[in-house]
């Protein structure tokens, strides 16, 4: 079997709420901290990163850490209609990074076209590490046809240099890649 | 495929906002015209404008570009029925309640958008007619699906010169706006706290 189910149990869910919830790494060193947003900590609970700043509409948060405690992924999942992944990896300090939805849009135009209709919502989560850089990702969009499409994908953290966005994230470092149907 | 639409109604929206073509810079006006009724979109206060105006805002951080404007009437009771995909809720709220898309200018943004851009729900924003210039103030409140640019309220429409019409669908009445009008959103991160410039009221 594939080593994405060893390391399946390293997502975990939350429900948003305005208590604080802690995921604690692997080695327990860091952790991240959800509540009305969403933040990377250390052991002693020192805020290290914003990960998310509004997570307004959200209503599940689903953090898995990789095996070695370098990287974290982040599924916000919205009450109704979309969902957003963010991440951090560490080399000497932690960087956070974001899936730009450009990547899904080649993939969202040609179901548009496929089942004749918009896309009204989407829903992702996580599906276990495949490599201490990998996760695979699972997801389904519905459509104004009512179709649904179920789909997965891996997505990839890449240490190159990225552009900062206004909200803090280095794009660039989180590919997503291996888009099939499911 | 079925392509036939048949026109239901036509909602004639009215028309506030003006260019000043002297200056070029487009009049932004309050929330707009807007009612409960998707059916008679009338004036109303909406969110105003921000106190202290354009540069109350600073810079926008995100900028849709010129897209075609979709309507989102979630939050409006009286969308139900008139949109396959309406929604009584909305992200955001005013006073506790969902915000009423025929009442509040609001812009829709998806999780990446609002998370790239560092814009936060309440955040303003403004709503741009790119073929008329007319331009409108508005908030952001509701997420919407990735891929997603220009979606906005009936109120947001109105107030930019966007006619709206319901038309019925394999899928159902649907409100959409007249002729594919193209729209510029742009949001402001961190401008949620700056208060509307609402004139107070006589009660």
């Amino acid at each position: 079997m594939k080593r994405q189910t060893l390391y399946a149990a390293a997502g975990i869910l939350l429900a948003v709420s305005s208590q604080a919830k802690d995921v604690h790494s692997p080695d327990g060193r860091f952790a991240v901290r959800a509540e009305a947003s969403i933040s990377l900590v250390d052991a002693a609970g020192n805020q290290l990163l914003t990960l998310v700043r509004d997570t307004s509409g959200d209503a599940k948060v689903e953090v898995a850490w990789s095996p070695d405690s370098k990287h974290v992924v982040v599924v916000e999942n919205g009450e109704r209609v979309g969902s957003g992944i963010v991440a951090a990896w560490k080399d000497e300090v932690w960087h956070k990074t974001i899936e730009p939805e450009s990547q899904e849009g080649a993939l969202i135009q040609a179901q548009q076209a496929k089942f004749h209709g918009r896309l009204v919502s989407e829903h992702r989560k996580l599906n276990g590490w495949i490599t201490p850089s990998e996760v695979a990702v699972q997801g389904d969009m519905t459509f104004s046809s009512g179709a649904k499409y179920r789909y997965g994908y891996t997505l990839a953290f890449r240490q190159v240099p990225g552009r900062l966005d206004r909200g803090g994230y280095e794009e660039g470092q989180l590919i997503g890649k291996d888009y099939h149907s499911l | 495929m079925e392509r036939s639409i048949k026109i239901v109604f036509c909602l004639s929206a009215l028309f506030l906002a003006s260019c000043d073509d002297d200056d070029h810079t487009a009049q932004l006006l309050g929330g707009g015209p807007g009612s409960a009724d998707a059916n008679n979109i009338v004036a109303g206060d909406g969110f105003c404008g921000p106190q202290g105006g354009n540069q109350a805002l600073g810079q926008p951080s995100f900028d849709s570009g010129v897209t075609t404007a979709k309507l989102d009437l979630d939050g409006n009771p009286l969308g139900q029925g008139q949109d396959p995909d309406w929604n009584p809720e909305t992200t955001g709220t005013v006073n506790g309640q969902p915000v009423n898309s025929g009442t509040f200018a609001y812009v829709v943004m998806s999780r990446d958008q609002i998370n790239a851009s560092g814009v936060s729900i309440g955040d303003w924003a403004t709503v741009t007619n790119t073929a008329t210039g007319q331009s409108t103030f508005a908030r952001v409140e509701d997420v919407g699906p990735p891929g997603g640019t220009g979606e906005i309220s009936q109120a947001a429409a109105s107030a930019v010169g966007i006619r709206q019409v319901v038309v019925q669908t394999r899928d159902g009445p649907s409100t959409v706006p007249v002729g594919d009008p193209n729209v510029n959103v742009q949001a402001f991160a961190g401008t949620a706290s700056i208060q509307g410039d609402c004139p107070p009221t006589n009660s």
